[in-house]
């Protein structure tokens, strides 16, 4: 007799409807799963034998024909399990189906009989959604993610006995509430306690409110780690839809704690220089989230920018560009959104003593050049803002007694960024992500500060792009200031922002 | 036509290399001929010389490059007068020590911000008085030396370790370039043309830079640094020596701070050098105190010495918004510089 159930292959970050068939028919007893299955699919048999016979069914002494359609998409990993499982015990007639709606099973079967949590619940819930299925059974330690997702029932499961007494209704199961928020940045500190660095401190307030990226160069020790890992602190919590974007994130990449729960706050995510390409971007045949995509909605920290490969670095380009990263390998091309800020943070120079009071720079002119020339071109058109973080004397660090804690920072980043949603009304989130035609929309400049722009332009010797970045800026921080309009003071401020584009290392010697 | 085998004889001197036997001979009145002679060179290597004299005089021709000859009246007096000045040297540009009375300033590649600030501070007023200043054309404080000098209209002299046509260091093109095409300014070296940069050819070329001038100023210096052996060949020559102190902790300033202990003037400000060489000095009228609004009139008179941003910060009180505001509008007015480090200072003008 032949048997259908629904269940959902996980491609990248999305869910793909995948048709569980099972076929039992006479002739010699045997197993067989075709539609491109992964060894984990292929051994999900004997679990299956198992959790059958252990859950005091019986598991059919026949030929046993199981297919994952659609055949073409490679199916990986244990949540096919469940699925097949209760397709031989309907073709067995095993259940005798009350349920006459369509649902979704997904789940791994353990050898007793009781079901595992897997990856990607969040995905395959919006997928049954979508594909107006009205019900999902998915793991009980699923089910509070799955929950998040309104508008559709669904059941966690704890075992196959009762998922079995409620299919053929004799056992009631209850729905399953949403899960709770949860956090998943480490806490650092307070920005009260960076001493100093007023500048620095008011430049990543700006880059918060705006969602800009941002470069700090300054010597080992002058606080930019520090101030870094105190973003998370000011930046606002993420809206609803934001959330559960890198909550379906984190369920595909199996990041979520036991439990699952729904991520509010912005990740912030601070790989290491020695990350691979695969690692950042995502990678591996069945592509995974790379840490570009883990800090969707929220920053991606590179602490000595310089020393990441340049392979790692160049690849950011398209996502920076675009909110999301296409990944494409031999069975098909994948997406992942990767919208993230950038705030990455290197020395001045090879040797880190550039500009310093005291210590004299031992690099050369040359050394210099290729130092810098390390961060491309493209790159840095990509980053709005552009500070130094020198280090500081103890006797400056001591006198800056103004010490803001990151509370009052955060509700005013948090003013700026409704006063920018109040104005922008075609799906932009945040003046750092505005494209040039955007630009020309939103930030329109009086006559007397456009001459103004331009002098500033010429004056400094700016390249015609980073009039753009001027631009972005000198709104955010408008909006940071509730004005509706650009003023000349934010236009000046913004200028501060640009010290790369001003050929920062060839005032060396003069 | 004499007179271009006269020429070609010096450049077989000049190439034979023997500096100070050759003035001996010279001082007695000998022509170059018997110069030549009297040297007694083997007469296969004579005629391979005397081929390559040959080359380099066309060179030279071609490269738009002068050679003078020690014999010349157009040859540095000053350098004239050591003990082994180079038989010919090879001239690119003008050649401003005929009108201009020079100083050499010399100091580490890799001078501290102190070190630049003094440099400049102190070519401004010796510039303003017309001094011309001679340095060795590599990184640090001789680039700032050539650079600064330029920058305020005066004359300098760039003494290369390579043939006068090479480019060396590489990045300093642009500074060579802005020599050549300023019009007051040459660049000179005793190396054949063509000579690439050889380690034993930079100590050797320090004795030009200290003979060129009567006074030779030490800006930053290690103990073991090229400004420390033109120091001692200025000594040699019975040059005067100046050096600027600097700080006993600091690496770059032991060199200095030595030669001061061992009799060597320690000098502040361009005044102290003039005064050594007697040269009353003249100051251009100074710079009226630009049109500024009161916070920026605020910041502005904190800027006597260059200061940290973040000093200025807590020093003013103002809002961190309007600090940034009013630091841009001091550099749009163009008064104020920015350096690296967070650095601002008074432009000069």
């Amino acid at each position: 007799m032949l048997a259908k159930v629904l269940s959902a292959a996980l491609v990248g970050i999305d869910g793909v409807l995948v048709e569980v068939e099972v076929d039992i028919s006479n002739g010699l007893p045997s197993f067989t799963i075709v539609g491109l299955p992964d060894q984990a699919v292929q051994e999900s048999r004997e679990r299956i034998r198992s959790a059958i016979k252990n859950s005091e069914f019986s598991f059919p002494t026949k030929r046993i024909t199981v297919n994952l359609a659609p055949a073409d998409i490679k199916k990986e990993g244990p949540s096919f399990d469940l699925p097949i499982g209760i397709g031989i015990l309907m073709a067995s007639e095993g259940i005798d189906l009350k349920l006459k709606d369509p649902f979704l099973l997904v789940g791994e079967l353990s050898l007793d009989g009781s079901i595992r949590p897997v990856n990607g619940i969040i995905s395959m819930t919006i997928l049954a959604k979508n594909s107006h299925i009205d019900t999902i059974f998915v793991p009980y330690e699923n089910s509070s993610e799955a929950a998040l997702i309104p508008g559709i029932n669904v059941y966690g499961v704890k075992n196959l006995t009762e998922l079995v007494g409620f299919l053929n209704g004799e056992k009631i199961l209850s729905l399953a509430s949403p899960a709770r928020a949860i956090r998943i940045n480490e806490v650092k500190g307070d920005f009260s306690e960076v001493k100093g660095q007023e500048q620095a401190k008011r430049a990543l307030e700006i880059a918060a409110a705006g969602f800009h990226n941002v470069i700090m160069i300054g010597p080992p020790g002058s606080g930019k780690t520090m101030l870094a890992q105190r973003l998370p602190e000011i930046l606002p919590l993420l809206t609803e839809e934001e959330a559960l974007e890198v909550t379906k994130i984190y369920s595909s990449a199996g990041l979520l704690p036991k439990g699952g729960g729904i991520i509010e706050e912005r990740p912030f995510r601070s790989p290491h220089h020695s990350i691979s390409l695969a690692g950042m971007v995502g990678g591996t045949t069945n592509p995974r989230p790379g840490e570009i995509s883990l800090a969707h909605n929220g920053v991606l920290f590179l602490d000595e920018f310089t020393e990441f490969r340049r392979d790692v670095l160049e690849a950011l380009r398209q996502p920076m560009e675009d909110g999301t990263l296409i990944i494409s390998r031999a069975h098909g091309s994948v997406r992942f959104p990767a919208r993230f800020m950038l705030v990455a943070s290197m020395n001045p120079c090879p040797c880190g003593y550039l500009g310093d009071t005291k210590k004299a720079c031992t690099c050369t002119p040359y050394q210099l050049e290729r130092y810098y020339s390390k961060i491309s071109g493209p790159i840095l058109d990509r980053i709005d803002i552009q500070i130094e973080v020198p280090r500081l004397e103890t006797e400056t660090l001591i006198k800056g007694s103004s010490s803001e804690n990151s509370v009052s920072i955060k509700k005013r980043i948090e003013a700026a960024r409704e006063f920018q949603a109040s104005r922008f009304k075609d799906g932009i989130r945040a003046n750092g992500l505005m494209k040039p035609s955007d630009i020309k929309k939103y930030c329109r400049l009086k006559p007397p500060l456009q001459s103004l722009l331009r002098e500033i332009v010429d004056k400094f010797k700016l390249s015609a792009r980073s009039y753009d970045k001027l631009l972005k800026v000198a709104r955010t921080i408008a909006d940071l200031a509730a004005s509706e309009e650009i003023r000349e003071e934010d236009i000046l401020e913004a200028t501060q922002y640009r010290i790369l584009d001003r050929k920062y290392w060839e005032k060396k010697f003069s | 036509m004499g007179e271009e085998i006269f020429l070609k004889e010096w450049i077989i001197l000049n190439l034979i290399g023997r500096c100070k036997s050759i003035k001996d001979l010279f001082s007695k009145g000998l022509s170059t001929r018997e110069i030549i002679e009297s040297l007694s060179l083997d007469r296969a290597k004579l005629t391979e010389i005397t081929a390559r004299a040959e080359e380099e005089y066309n060179k030279a021709k071609d490269l738009g490059i002068e050679i003078i000859p020690l014999s010349s009246e157009e040859y540095p007096p000053l350098l004239k007068e050591i003990p082994d000045p180079p038989p010919t040297i090879y001239v690119l540009g003008k050649k401003v020590w005929l009108d201009n009375v020079s100083v050499s300033v010399v100091g580490t590649r890799r001078p501290t911000r102190y070190g630049i600030d003094a440099t400049k501070k102190i070519i401004t007023q010796l510039v303003e008085n017309k001094i011309g200043i001679v340095s060795g054309f590599a990184y640090g404080i001789d680039t700032v030396a050539h650079t600064e000098a330029l920058k305020m209209g005066g004359v300098t002299i760039g003494v290369l370790g390579t043939g006068v046509d090479v480019i060396y260091p590489k990045v300093n093109k642009w500074l060579r370039r802005s020599i050549l095409e300023s019009n007051s300014g040459c660049l000179i070296s005793e190396f054949p043309i063509g000579d690439e940069p050889e380690a034993w050819h930079f100590p050797r070329r320090n004795r030009i830079i200290s003979g060129l001038t009567s006074l030779t100023v030490v800006v930053e210096a290690s103990m073991k640094s090229g400004a420390m052996i033109t120091a001692s060949y200025a000594l040699d020559q019975g040059r005067e020596v100046c050096a600027v102190p600097g700080n006993i902790d600091s690496e770059n300033s032991q060199g200095t701070n030595q030669l001061i202990k061992e009799g060597a003037k320690p000098v502040t400000t361009g005044e102290d050098i003039l005064e050594e060489l007697n040269i009353i000095p003249t100051f251009r009228s100074r710079k009226v105190i630009p049109d500024l609004e009161e916070d920026e009139m605020l910041i502005w008179n904190l800027l006597e010495q260059p200061k940290m941003e973040e000093e200025l910060i807590v020093l003013t009180g103002l809002e961190i918004n309007r600090f940034n505001t009013t630091v841009i509008r001091l550099e749009l007015k163009g008064v104020l510089e920015r350096l690296p480090g967070k650095i601002l200072k008074r432009k000069d003008e």
